[in-house]
């Protein structure tokens, strides 16, 4: 039976999804829900089988069958929602591009759970707020995480190639920079390989031949921090203020994630405001 | 905010080098534990702490390397907090100290504000401060606060005979030297040949203090001062003729050594009129002589305590060496003594 009054939704788990074969792209959890005259209900294409299958909260279904099936049987009278977690367009956009193409175009997307976004690629990061709702996405400048990055890939952020010395003093210049950044933003101590002094407002490695010092910058090293010494002509600026009014702990996640990330290669994490629901993509 | 303030206790050396003895600080939360930060070595990446470095990082050079330790004590504060712009710090010095800055530079644009405090009220006039040869300055002593007269004795003593190391410097104590010098010009102008006769002394007293029959082990447990006076010591040593002999007495403030040359001929009638070497010194029991002898070989802990005990209005008697660092952990009074200092804070 066919009614045109039926609105078609479909919400998606928050992060699983897998990779299909051959006509199934991708498997992934939804609820298919139906309105009709007010009454919302759940719609399973095939029917529920078994007693399991009804009380599934999230069944997983194979796309894009499962749109079209549901489109073809309830022929809704206007465009279908999908809610659909930040983490999981970018993995339909990824894994799944023909059925995240379609559900662009033939659906209205709606962002289902507000998040932070960070997305490393190649040399550079980004940090976004991706609230509820329409699918957009805020960029929020984030020098902390610009710096972290670097750091993470071996090279002093911000830096005009050529510029930076080679060899032993850039190596300790990471070291420095890592070390502040960890101290002051993750550990909130300092480590013991890191002397502080006083008389410049400066940090050096203990023991350290060469002198490389990073000293403090605006707000007692929170906006930035300078270089100096061997290997550095003039004192050489990092900024490393952290984003504006993004809460501490997504700051936090998102600041161990860069580090830990030596060596790997592009990434994207999302974290809620309160960083406790954190997903990784690779 | 930590619950206590930070704290640093220090020692200076003859020259007046200031060292490490004890750092602690009280964190909240998660992380609220007490440290005891003897050394920065000790948190240091695997492999990079030696026992040279361990140990050298117990000398602070001037005031950037307090300020230094301070910042390795005290939490950094968040990037969500306001920065802390003035942070509480105690530093105490269980001997002299001067010339303390009021004020250091800390990390993260902050200051510390530096409360200074003397030794712990149960370590004032109760010890003696020892470093063996593994300490920085090299082996030394000396008393803590103002020390009775005995206390002070006894440390002259066993820095004498060797007991605190071959070439311990100290500070506080009565001169003994001067003392057994006077006596051996007197012994001389009476005619007696004085020859190696002050290494025979120290050997001989040594040899006491190693083995003084008088009290020990009936002293140790009750610390009963009020010994049998009657029961004497007596150490003899030297070859041939000539022989030095010392002995200890108790005495109503502690023991009395003396020591004496027996002459040449004991048909000499002189030999009774020769003058005695007097000192008066606190007691001691042979278990803390022989912790003392322990202490000094410790490659680890440089830094020790003679601790002192008896009852109130007696005199004290030396009953064991602790390293320094374990002992101060132990110590309530040093939170104690810490609130007590915050409350001159402006």
């Amino acid at each position: 039976m066919i009614e045109s009054d039926a609105k078609l939704e479909f919400v998606f788990a928050r992060e699983r999804a897998r990779q299909g074969r051959g006509d199934v792209e991708a498997f992934a959890q939804v609820r298919v829900v139906v309105e009709r005259e007010g009454l919302r209900s759940r719609y399973r294409d095939g029917g529920v089988r078994t007693l399991g299958e009804a009380v599934d909260p999230w069944p997983l279904e194979p796309f894009p069958q499962v749109f079209d099936a549901a489109v073809a049987r309830h022929a809704p009278s206007g465009t279908p929602t999908v809610w659909m977690s930040a983490e999981l367009q970018s993995w339909f956009a990824k894994r799944a591009p023909e059925t995240f193409r379609r559900l662009l175009h033939e659906a209205n997307l709606y962002q289902r759970d507000p998040c932070y976004a960070i997305v490393r690629e190649g040399e550079s990061v980004r940090l976004a707020w991706r609230p509820r709702g329409a699918v957009r996405s805020d960029a929020r400048p984030a020098p902390l995480f610009d710096a972290a990055h670097a750091v993470a890939q071996g090279r002093l952020p911000g830096s005009p190639s050529g510029r930076t010395p080679r060899g032993a003093s850039h190596d300790d210049a990471l070291r420095l920079l890592r070390a502040h950044l960890v101290a002051h933003h993750l550990t909130h101590r300092l480590p013991a390989e890191v002397e502080w002094l006083p008389q410049g407002r400066s940090y050096r490695l203990r023991g350290a031949d060469r002198g490389v010092f990073l000293r403090e910058g605006e707000d007692g090293g929170r906006g930035s921090v300078q270089f100096l010494g061997d290997g550095f002509d003039d004192p050489f600026e990092v900024d490393v203020a952290a984003p504006l009014d993004v809460p501490a702990a997504v700051v936090r996640r998102g600041l161990e994630w860069l580090l830990a990330g030596e060596g790997r290669s592009d990434g994207e994490l999302y974290l809620d405001p309160t960083a406790e629901h954190v997903h990784e993509l690779w | 905010m930590s619950v206590d303030i930070p704290t640093v206790v220090l020692a200076t050396d003859p020259d007046g080098g200031r060292h490490v003895l004890f750092a602690a600080a009280e964190r909240d939360g998660e992380r609220r534990r007490r440290e005891g930060l003897p050394d920065l070595a000790a948190r240091r990446a695997p492999g990079a702490a030696t026992l040279g470095s361990l140990v050298a990082t117990t000398r602070l050079a001037n005031d950037d390397a307090l300020s230094d330790l301070f910042a390795h004590l005290v939490d950094l504060p968040g990037a969500d907090e306001p920065p802390e712009r003035a942070v509480d710090v105690s530093v105490r010095c269980v001997n002299a100290c001067e010339s303390l800055p009021d004020e250091l530079a800390g990390p993260a644009g902050g200051r510390f504000l530096v409360r200074r405090g003397s030794a712990p009220a149960s370590l004032r006039a109760r010890a003696l401060l020892f470093a063996n040869e593994h300490a920085p300055s090299g082996p030394g002593w000396s008393t803590i606060g103002v020390a009775p007269f005995e206390i002070g004795a006894l440390g002259a003593l066993l820095a004498r005979t060797g007991l605190f190391g071959a070439s311990a410097r100290g500070v506080g104590g009565p001169e003994f030297e001067s003392h057994v010098a006077a006596w051996l010009g007197e012994l001389a102008l009476r005619g007696v040949p004085t020859d190696g006769l002050a290494a025979e002394v120290d050997e001989a007293i040594a040899e006491l203090l190693r083995a003084a029959p008088r009290a020990d082990e009936e002293l140790d447990p009750v610390l009963d001062v009020v010994a049998r006076e009657d029961e004497g010591s007596d150490v003899r040593s030297g070859a041939g003729a000539r022989r030095v002999a010392a002995a200890c007495r108790a005495d109503d403030d502690g023991v009395r050594v003396e020591v004496e040359l027996v002459g040449a001929t004991s048909d000499d009638p002189r030999d009774e009129a020769l003058p005695r070497l007097e000192w008066i010194c606190a007691r001691w029991t042979q278990r803390a002589v022989r912790e003392l002898e322990r202490a000094r070989r410790d490659r680890l802990f440089p830094y020790w305590l003679l601790v002192f005990e008896g009852p109130e209005g007696h005199p004290p008697v030396f009953t064991t060496a602790t390293s320094a660092r374990r002992w101060l952990a132990g110590r309530t009074d040093l939170e104690a003594g810490t609130r007590e200092n915050r409350e001159f804070a402006p």
